[in-house]
């Protein structure tokens, strides 16, 4: 049995291989932009609208919520980023309700490389908020002597990040193989349900920690609502 | 070992293309529709205010038109009001001066009948009354109805009062050309005539005893009558019979009050 999809590998070149993490990545990708497309094809702005296009705007709208209590300002820079965290992983941990399926959630390559987007984020959306120089000023605060401290605790948080993600899913993974040779009937079904709950949970997680990461990187004094609408729209 | 770079850095990739991918037909899409909406639900609420205050200024300017015509009806029924009344005012004088008309009507009906009846009773009366009296000096006295007829003129020619002889004269004294009737029911003898003519020419020695002439009249009521311009002397039953006649008149209008106060 592989801890991991990595394991799994499908096609190898070289270096290069094509392991189950990619492959069900590339799934996963292409349900959600491929039913993205279908649904935002035929778009209403009338009241009368599609169930498709109601249960994107109700997943979209609640994503933008959820951003909008955390940071206190418009949501829109942030919700791509975010929103696609969290729709990525969930659906990446509600997929494995299909036999064959490994979720690329189990992989801690996929986790790793999640966290590193989010890792980048902070400082990109640091920047773009409080400037170069107001971002690297609060690895300074509250005195210099923090600095390495700070330093550490962003590369701590982003491994955080990684491994609690990947140990929930690959546990899930893992109790599921394991209670399937030891009794196959029933805990098995529980526990893929219990495995459901926390994919969900920890998609969540996931997201609102990115968010709160980034948020604390971009605090400022004063923002500009107007300013971040125009940005992420223009 | 857990942790693949190649793969890594392929997630990274797949990622960051997910995110362009999803911003491109997810949220993009997706915000500008909800916005578009909140603008189209906003337009809709603007305008269902809109509408609404349109519509209660309708609702106000039918209110006014109602009480408007609620005015003209109270109005139009206040004259429809007078006018019946008025109307009614007119009929019932215009049935009050028919009734009064037929009343007068028949009043005088009444009373032209009454006159009618009254004539003929007293021609009738004077015939019965003549007649009886005609056989009563008969039979009594052995004396003619019109001997004492006569005699009964002249005694009242010969004991006229003063002032009436005065009037007599005068009337006598005027008299010239024209012819001086003296009319009785039945023709006068010739003797009674001389003594008639007698006691007038006493009372104006002027005048041509050929100016006197006698006529028998048949609508005289049983008497004597001399009748000169400005005066008149007469001894007739009628006389009597206008005094029955006075009496039956206040019976009659005694008993027309009785009936009019009784209802």
């Amino acid at each position: 049995m592989h801890l991991t999809p990595d394991q799994t590998i499908f096609w190898q070149w070289g270096m290069f291989s094509l392991n189950a993490t990619l492959i069900f990545t590339w799934l996963v990708m292409e349900v959600l932009v491929v039913g993205s497309w279908l649904v935002t094809r035929h778009l209403s702005a009338s009241t009368q609208i599609s169930r498709g296009q109601n249960l994107l705007e109700v997943i979209v709208l609640g994503i933008r919520d959820q951003i909008q209590e955390i940071i206190d300002q418009p949501a829109g820079p942030y919700l791509p980023f975010i929103g696609t965290l969290f729709i990525f992983i969930a659906l990446s941990n509600l997929l494995s309700v299909i036999p064959g399926y490994q979720p690329p959630t189990g992989s801690l390559s996929t986790t790793t490389a999640l966290a590193l987007c989010v890792f980048f984020a902070v400082p990109l959306y640091g920047v773009r908020k409080k400037g170069v120089r107001g971002y690297l000023q609060q690895y300074l605060q509250p005195n210099p002597i923090m600095l390495p401290f700070n330093i550490i605790g962003d590369f701590s948080r982003i491994v955080a990040l990684a491994v609690r993600l990947f140990g929930n899913v690959m546990s899930g993974t893992m109790i599921v193989g394991i209670l399937l040779s030891v009794a196959p009937l029933l805990f098995p079904v529980m526990m893929q349900v219990l495995g459901l709950l926390t994919g969900m949970i920890q998609a969540y997680i996931f997201a609102i920690l990115a968010m709160v990461f980034i948020a604390a990187a971009s605090q400022v004094d004063q923002h500009n609502p107007q300013t971040d609408s125009e940005v992420f729209h223009g | 070992m857990l942790i693949d770079p190649l793969t890594v850095v392929a997630q990274i990739i797949n990622f960051l293309i997910l995110v362009a991918l999803l911003r491109r037909f997810l949220y993009a899409p997706i915000t500008q529709v909800m916005k578009k909406r909140e603008r189209l639900i906003a337009q809709q609420l603007k305008e269902a205010a809109h509408q609404q205050e349109v519509a209660q200024q309708e609702a106000e300017r039918w209110r006014q038109m109602q009480q408007s015509l609620e005015h003209r009806q109270a109005s139009f029924l206040t004259q429809a009001q007078a006018a019946a009344e008025e109307h009614r005012h007119q009929l019932l004088q215009q049935i009050r001066d028919e009734v009064d008309s037929t009343q007068a009507q028949w009043k005088e009906a009444v009373k032209h009948e009454r006159q009618v009846f009254l004539g003929t009773l007293q021609k009738l009366a004077g015939q019965q009354l003549t007649t009886t009296v005609r056989y009563l000096l008969q039979d009594l006295a052995n004396a003619d109805l019109e001997q004492q007829i006569i005699e009964a003129f002249l005694t009242r020619l010969n004991h006229l009062p003063a002032s009436e002889q005065a009037v007599l004269r005068v009337a006598l004294s005027n008299v010239r050309e024209q012819k001086l009737m003296i009319s009785s029911t039945f023709p006068i003898p010739q003797e009674s005539r001389n003594r008639i003519l007698e006691v007038l020419l006493k009372q104006a020695r002027g005048v041509d005893p050929s100016a006197y002439q006698f006529t028998t009249a048949p609508d005289l009521m049983c008497g004597i009558e001399l009748k000169i311009p400005g005066y008149k002397l007469a001894w007739t039953v009628e006389q009597y019979l206008q005094q029955l006649e006075m009496k039956l008149n206040q019976v009659w209008d005694g008993m027309e009050k009785e009936s009019v106060e009784q209802g």
